[in-house]
């Protein structure tokens, strides 16, 4: 458990968890949205690939994730009575539909070190002392996330011809472009708690100054909101004239 | 002239695509992200867009987006401030969203795209909504009512619009202001009633058929009509100001009842009149009912506000709220309307194309004329099916479904090819009438919700068993939900009780709920509501000449030229746009046959 990340999931996660169980349903929820979107992306990826027998393997590949995605989906049904809405994050495009054969290579590398590190995870999440049931959606999940990190490595190496100091290459290439987005993603959280503690310093302050007024302000006749509404036509068609 | 129409940042985001006047392409994000109703930015539909034109993003002349961001801000500030000092949740959630993503807009989408920013262009909410009503519609001039749940600062409009100097235009003369709004109201009641909001909808309307309005009167006290048409919210019932689950007040739990636990299951069936013991489930069909009820009457009254203000006959209806097929009946009946048009995706993922449409008009003018097909998305190849076709695994699908579906061997997965079109839809007729569960994928997928034929799950519509295994073997529907009808306009005028035989525009596009005639209700009970009701989508033979082919073969054979006809997807999926989701769909339900153009995939047991 050299891995601080580890340590963390299995020494503080549980924790957390048994703490905020909305924290968990978050994750948990994550989880489900990352794998589902991991099988997407490898359905964006599908097109591009031209041997059938690569192209089946894939497809298997998806529709494991999907599965996957549903378990954590599942767990999380289980473990609320609410709906539960999902909170996108913003994705960015991992492939054009005309990417080259070098491009698909680095696609694959990409995956390939998600499933890597996802594989590393769920190991860890299944040694946790999480409840039974939640450990065993991480051990079954982990199973095939193994599986998944050699045959991507597979279509790496098929994709570079046989090459494997090429694929060595991409994959390292990859992992640092991982690094790199986990760092962004995490500048963003940063950021995004920064900005909570300003926007709450404004409502309270904003909200005691003027609440009364806008208050007013949504008991608009629909005369006044009209007129507002017609000014704001205007002004944009003007921009046409 | 060439517009990009983008919506996002709430929910349904998509984009479309304008060329001089025509729109090239229209599709929605969750098609390739695979979420339904995903907000986020339409970066794979934008794709989508610009390759189907074979244009790059720096060709585009502008690009419109569906509402305006800084307006929308002023709302969200002021609606959650004004609830100070209990909702700073809510105040949260929406104001940083809006600040991260809404306020930046312009310059996201400028650098996204690699274009000026001044090239981006903010259209008001409502008159997106308006622009994609009239534009797409065949009249020269009419009333435009638009109403959802809430645009910048205005939940519904009236317009007045017609063509001069070739170009449309389109002028604001009523509104309803926020917080004042039909779509949230039904939401809220959506969400008492345990569904889900912006998805549950449809929902609310099919449970209201098993229910009585006798809450009608206290639904007047919560949405208060006026003689004039104008309606509003009495928000002591309801408490939006928290990032509630359930936006209601005390006092409207005190009236209703205590509000559905959302896992609880439902004891309705739409396929069975039966007595249902739990009283409370009979409450919720009854709330269900009585917010229907004045939620009918409130859109008819501002129907005849649109058309008494306006002095028009025709009506242009878009907005959410327009995908109420219940309450469209009731429009198209009751508001003197000489006739009825609603585009085929009224809701916020039209708004897109309703933007594109609307800056185009105002930029370079417009032609009037009609816009007669729904099928604005993208065209796939069946070839990348067939050539993996041997290499698939089935004995491996049972494994990743959720439902228990037959173990499959590879030699009992066939493939086989139809160049002949009369020879596919006479096997695939065939089939049906065998009771065989159709997956048909044919050619441009749709704009909007509803399958019409290019996505569609098809099954034999006398079949209530096979219905019912439709439900439970591949869907994953709720039973007291009902399906829709496809049939032919010989079939529909026989079978179906139209208004003066007449059959409306609304019905091409299962956009209204038309009584099934008493004695051929056993020909199509499996898409027959419990009312009595079915969702029709009339298919011309101009509309869909295949889909239409099909329907026809089918009558020969069972002597109705109908089919049931469900969108092609999984539950909590959109509807699949490649023939990848296509096939995954295939491996992972007990569907029995996949006709993706031409290549038809069987399992045979």
């Amino acid at each position: 458990m050299s891995n601080p990340r580890h340590w963390i999931i299995r020494g503080i996660t549980p924790w957390i968890w048994k703490l905020l169980p909305g924290r968990q349903l978050t994750a948990l929820q994550q989880f489900s949205i990352i794998e589902k979107d991991s099988g997407i992306q490898l359905l964006h990826g599908m097109p591009l690939i031209d041997e059938p027998k690569l192209k089946a393997h894939v497809f298997q590949h998806v529709l494991e994730e999907f599965h996957h995605g549903e378990m954590f989906e599942d767990l999380c049904q289980r473990l609320s009575d609410k709906h539960l809405y999902t909170k996108i994050k913003p994705r960015e495009r991992m492939l054009s539909s005309d990417a080259s054969r070098e491009e698909l290579a680095d696609f694959f590398s990409y995956v390939h070190v998600g499933e890597m590190a996802v594989n590393r995870d769920f190991v860890e999440y299944a040694k946790t002392s999480l409840p039974g049931h939640i450990r065993g959606v991480f051990r079954a999940a982990g199973l095939d996330e193994g599986r998944h990190e050699k045959d991507t490595g597979d279509i790496v190496l098929d994709i570079c011809g046989g090459n494997s100091s090429m694929r060595d290459k991409k994959v390292c290439a990859a992992w640092w472009t991982r690094r790199w987005r986990l760092y962004k993603q995490a500048m963003h959280e940063v950021g995004g708690l920064s900005l909570t503690i300003i926007l709450s310093l404004v409502y309270f302050v904003l909200g005691w100054i003027a609440a009364p007024t806008l208050r007013r302000r949504l008991n608009a006749k629909p005369e006044e909101q009209l007129e507002i509404f017609r000014e704001q036509v205007m002004a944009f068609e003007k921009e046409f004239d | 002239m060439k517009v990009l129409g983008i919506s996002s940042n709430y929910h349904d985001a998509s984009a479309a695509l304008v060329i001089d006047g025509e729109v090239i392409f229209a599709a929605a994000e969750e098609r390739y992200t695979r979420h339904k109703h995903d907000p986020s930015f339409p970066l794979f539909s934008i794709d989508a867009c610009l390759r189907a034109a074979g244009i790059q993003s720096s060709e585009l002349d502008l690009v419109a987006y569906h509402e305006d961001p800084p307006t929308k801000l002023s709302r969200t500030l002021a609606s959650t401030l004004a609830g100070w000092p209990r909702s700073l949740r809510n105040f949260l959630t929406n104001s940083k969203e809006t600040v991260t993503s809404g306020f930046w807009l312009q310059n996201d989408i400028a650098r996204e795209l690699k274009i000026a920013q001044e090239k981006v262009l903010f259209a008001p909410h409502h008159m997106s909504h308006a622009a994609h009503a009239f534009l797409t519609s065949s009249f020269d001039r009419a009333a435009i009512m638009t109403i959802d749940a809430v645009g910048e600062w205005t939940s519904s409009a009236i317009f007045k619009a017609q063509y001069e100097n070739g170009r449309a235009i389109i002028t604001p003369l009523d509104l309803a202001p926020f917080p004042n709004s039909l779509g949230l109201f039904f939401s809220a009641v959506t969400s008492f009633l345990g569904f889900k909001v912006n998805d549950g909808e449809c929902s609310t309307m099919a449970l209201a058929a098993f229910g009585t309005p006798r809450y009608v009167e206290h639904m007047r006290d919560v949405l208060r009509l006026s003689a004039d048409g104008r309606f509003d919210l009495n928000l002591s019932y309801f408490d939006f100001s928290q990032d509630s689950d359930v936006p209601v007040s005390r006092k409207f739990l005190s009236v209703f009842g205590d509000a559905r636990p959302p896992k609880s299951k439902l004891s309705f069936d739409s396929l069975e009149k039966s007595t249902v013991t739990d009283d409370h489930h009979q409450r919720y069909a009854d709330v269900a009912a009585s917010a229907q009820a004045i939620l009918e009457e409130a859109t008819v009254a501002f129907s005849r506000r649109a058309l008494r203000l306006t002095g028009e006959s025709n009506l242009c209806y878009a907005g959410g709220v327009a995908l109420n097929s219940v309450a469209n009946q009731k429009v198209l009946a009751e508001s003197g309307c000489a006739s009825l048009y609603i585009p085929p995706d009224p809701g916020d993922g039209g708004g897109a194309m309703g933007a594109a449409l609307y800056v185009h008009n105002l930029a370079a003018g417009f032609r009037q004329g009609p816009r007669t097909h729904p099928f604005f998305g993208e065209r796939f190849s069946s070839e990348n099916v067939e050539l993996m076709l041997e290499h698939l695994e089935p004995k491996f699908w049972p494994g990743f479904s959720r439902i228990r579906i037959k173990p499959l061997k590879k030699e009992q997965l066939h493939g086989s090819r139809w160049r002949d079109s009369k020879m596919l839809v006479s096997e695939i007729a065939s089939q049906l009438q065998r009771g065989k569960i159709v997956g048909w994928f044919q050619g441009r997928f749709e704009a909007g919700p509803r399958a019409l034929g290019a996505r569609s799950i098809l099954i034999a519509p006398d079949q209530i068993d096979l219905a019912r295994k439709l439900s439970k073997q591949v869907k994953l529907r709720a039973s007291f939900r009902p399906y829709a009808l496809s049939l032919t306009e010989a079939s529909a005028t026989r079978l179906l009780n139209f208004q003066n035989s007449v059959v409306p525009a609304p019905a091409r596009w299962m956009q209204v709920c038309v009584p099934i005639r008493q004695e051929f209700v056993h020909q199509v009970r499996a898409a027959c509501h419990i009312d009595g009701t079915t969702r029709p989508q009339v298919v011309g033979s101009q509309d869909n000449p295949l889909y239409h082919d099909l329907l026809q073969a089918f009558g020969q054979l069972s002597g109705v030229e109908a089919l049931l006809n469900t969108s092609f997807n999984e539950s909590g999926l959109p509807l699949v746009a490649s023939p990848y989701d296509a096939l995954m769909m295939f491996a992972r339900t007990d569907m029995d046959i996949l006709v993706i153009e031409d290549f038809v995939l069987e399992k045979r047991y």
